[in-house]
């Protein structure tokens, strides 16, 4: 997209246009998405998330400065927004057990190269308070500081959230080379938890029946 | 050797996220939640703070309308005529308990002579009594008797007391388990007798009668949208609670109990929906003794009669009823229900005292599953809904209940309001996971 039209889009969305609010959007739609995506547990909260930042971009475009560049003012919101939507549960520090990343810790990372929806499905999977500042730390390259200022926690929880995002990040690219153990491993659990539940079930349905 | 693997780790995701807006394809469905977005929120946020409150204050508004509606309708018989008018309709039906119009005639004669031996001494106390007596007979049987007694001659408040006393001794309480419905059709509706003003009276009170049979008869109505079936039913299941006020007449002596239940919703249309389920409630409430209309003491002198009668009765409460939504954005839904309910009555305790100096104990009586109302009790409701997500909602329901029958052994008119909290639950997202 052009800059002129750029700002005729601006303009139009000043005057509350719904057609060049859509424009906008859906020239915009994709950029924001990416950020969302890494920052939310799964597409349905990213596009919630990203919703929630184009309308902020709407209300706040007068305040846009146009001696910048566009982009990076919304790649900003959606960045504050996402970091907003999980502000509840970023101070809490999970006592997941590590032993299984610390066995596999000191291997090297494979070589190979992992595609955009395998990476993403991984830092998906984090808890939000370890992908919140994994992304904020590795991808967007804010220091310990900044990231401990930006969501109100100390540098400590920072780095150690870092740490341990690192270490199942790790034991998920390392398990990705053997997917095929993992899955009859991952039927088996659920084989069993589907019978745990319908035996809990029906032990509950004996005991109100009585 | 770890710095390194972890700047590998760091790399290998940044580089593999980062420029990946391509691989993004835009989605309709998510502009269509900006859109609703966007109307939401910024200039028009206002303009639905305000809709919202005008909504709530006009459900507010109908239900103290109707609460109000019955309240003056039991009101409006503390004037004098009306006063006079309903105690001799007691008389009547009192007399015609033991089911001989002659006892009624000798009675009735009888009462202007025994009055005038009575001093003036007790009146007063009495006309205390009475003025609370007249409500319920008056209120049960929806109008009244008009009988040959003149209201100028006979002081009613007075010749009520000897009549009972009279009617006690002879019909000598034969009939405990008779039911005051029976009672009202056994009296002969009285036609040729003088009358001064009560032709006048009688008439506004049929009137009311007759309106409420009409709100049913729209009632019914309604419930004959049903064909505008959409998209088919759609099912949901509601676990309510509620803080229950009862209380008898008006809402001057009320008590507080529990409302637990669960609501079947079937969506009929966009706007309409049947609602039934069951509810446990427990209603503890309080009545004067003459409120509380039992049939043991139908002939009997006020002074007779407890003084306080202590309630509570555990109540199966079958609602069937319909919801009109007129309000639905985003999150939020407003709708307005009415419909009957049903109760049955699986155990009524009742506690009863006397005044200290009739020297009469007081005593408790309990009856179990004897009483049961078919859709004896008007509901109305305002339902506020708001969705945690797809499958579940909370509701927050302010409800009246007020009975059409006498409510349990007492017959007594017993009204219930509240605020039902709960969590809905859309069976169909189950059923159809799409």
């Amino acid at each position: 997209m052009g800059e002129a039209e750029l700002q005729e889009l601006i303009a139009g969305c000043l005057q509350h246009s719904r057609k060049d609010q859509k424009m906008l959007y859906k020239a915009f739609y994709g950029f924001a998405m990416s950020i969302c995506l890494r920052y939310a547990g799964n597409r349905y909260e990213a596009s919630e998330i990203m919703n929630q930042g184009f309308l902020k971009v709407f209300t706040n475009l007068h305040k846009y400065d146009k001696t910048r560049p566009f982009i990076a003012w919304v790649g900003r919101i959606m960045m504050n927004t996402s970091v907003d939507y999980y502000r509840s549960n970023l101070k809490l520090s999970l006592h997941d057990d590590l032993d299984a990343a610390e066995d596999i810790g000191h291997n090297d990372l494979p070589d190979q190269k992992l595609n955009y929806d395998d990476l993403l499905a991984m830092v998906q999977q984090l808890p939000n308070a370890y992908r919140t500042v994994f992304n904020l730390f590795a991808i967007e390259g804010f220091s310990h500081e900044e990231i401990a200022s930006k969501l109100n926690i100390s540098t400590g929880t920072s780095k150690s959230n870092l740490f341990k995002a690192r270490e199942k990040l790790k034991v998920m690219v390392i398990n990705s080379g053997r997917l095929p153990d993992d899955d009859s491993e991952d039927t088996m659990h659920k084989i069993i938890a589907i019978s745990a539940i319908s035996i809990g079930m029906s032990y509950l349905i004996e005991l109100i029946m009585r | 050797m770890k710095g390194k693997n972890e700047n590998k780790l760091d790399q290998l995701f940044k580089d593999g996220l980062s420029g990946s807006e391509d691989h993004i394809a835009f989605r309709e469905e998510d502009w269509t939640s900006m859109e609703r977005l966007l109307d939401d929120k910024p200039s028009k946020k206002a303009v639905l703070l305000r809709r919202i409150y005008y909504i709530s204050g006009i459900a507010a508004m109908l239900l103290l309308v109707i609460g109000l509606f019955f309240l003056i309708r039991d009101n409006g018989q503390e004037n004098p005529t009306r006063n006079q008018l309903a105690i001799k309709n007691r008389t009547q039906t009192k007399g015609n308990n033991d089911h001989s119009g002659q006892q009624l005639k000798d009675s009735i004669s009888k009462s202007p002579a025994v009055n005038e031996s009575l001093g003036s001494n007790n009146s007063v106390q009495h006309s205390e009594q009475s003025k609370s007596d007249q409500r319920l007979p008056a209120n049960r049987n929806g109008h009244y008797f008009p009988n040959g007694l003149n209201p100028t001659t006979v002081p009613p408040v007075i010749a009520k007391t000897p009549v009972i006393n009279k009617l006690t001794k002879d019909s000598s309480i034969n009939n405990n388990n008779n039911n005051p419905v029976d009672i009202n059709k056994t009296v002969p509706p009285p036609v040729n007798q003088p009358q001064n003003n009560i032709a006048t009276i009688t008439s506004p009170d049929t009137a009311t009668t007759k309106t409420t049979e009409s709100v049913q008869q729209v009632k019914t109505d309604k419930g004959s949208i049903k064909p505008i079936l959409r998209r088919g039913p759609r099912f949901t299941l509601s676990i309510l609670a509620a803080p229950d006020i009862n209380a008898v007449n008006s809402f001057n002596r009320n008590q507080v109990g529990t409302n637990l239940g669960f609501q079947l919703g079937i969506r009929l249309s966009k706007k309409f929906s049947i609602s039934t389920g069951a509810a446990y409630a427990i209603k503890p409430y309080d009545a004067s003794g003459s409120q509380y209309n039992s049939l043991n003491w139908q002939g009997k002198a006020s002074d007779d009669l407890p003084t306080n009668v202590a309630a509570n009765c555990k109540v199966l409460d079958i609602p069937i009823n319909l919801n009109y939504k007129f309000y639905s954005k985003g999150k939020n839904s407003f709708a307005l229900g009415t419909g009957l309910s049903s109760y049955i009555m699986l155990r009524e305790n009742y506690h009863f005292d006397f005044n200290d100096g009739s020297g009469r104990p007081s005593y408790d009586v309990q009856i179990d599953n004897k009483n049961r109302h078919i859709l004896g009790v008007l509901n109305l409701n305002a339902t506020y809904e708001r969705k945690i997500n797809s499958k579940f909602s909370t509701i927050i329901q302010p409800y009246m209940k007020l009975p059409l029958t006498g409510i349990g052994n007492g017959r007594v008119d017993l009204k219930s309001t509240g605020v039902a909290l709960g969590v809905s639950w859309n069976i169909n997202s189950v059923l159809k996971p799409k």
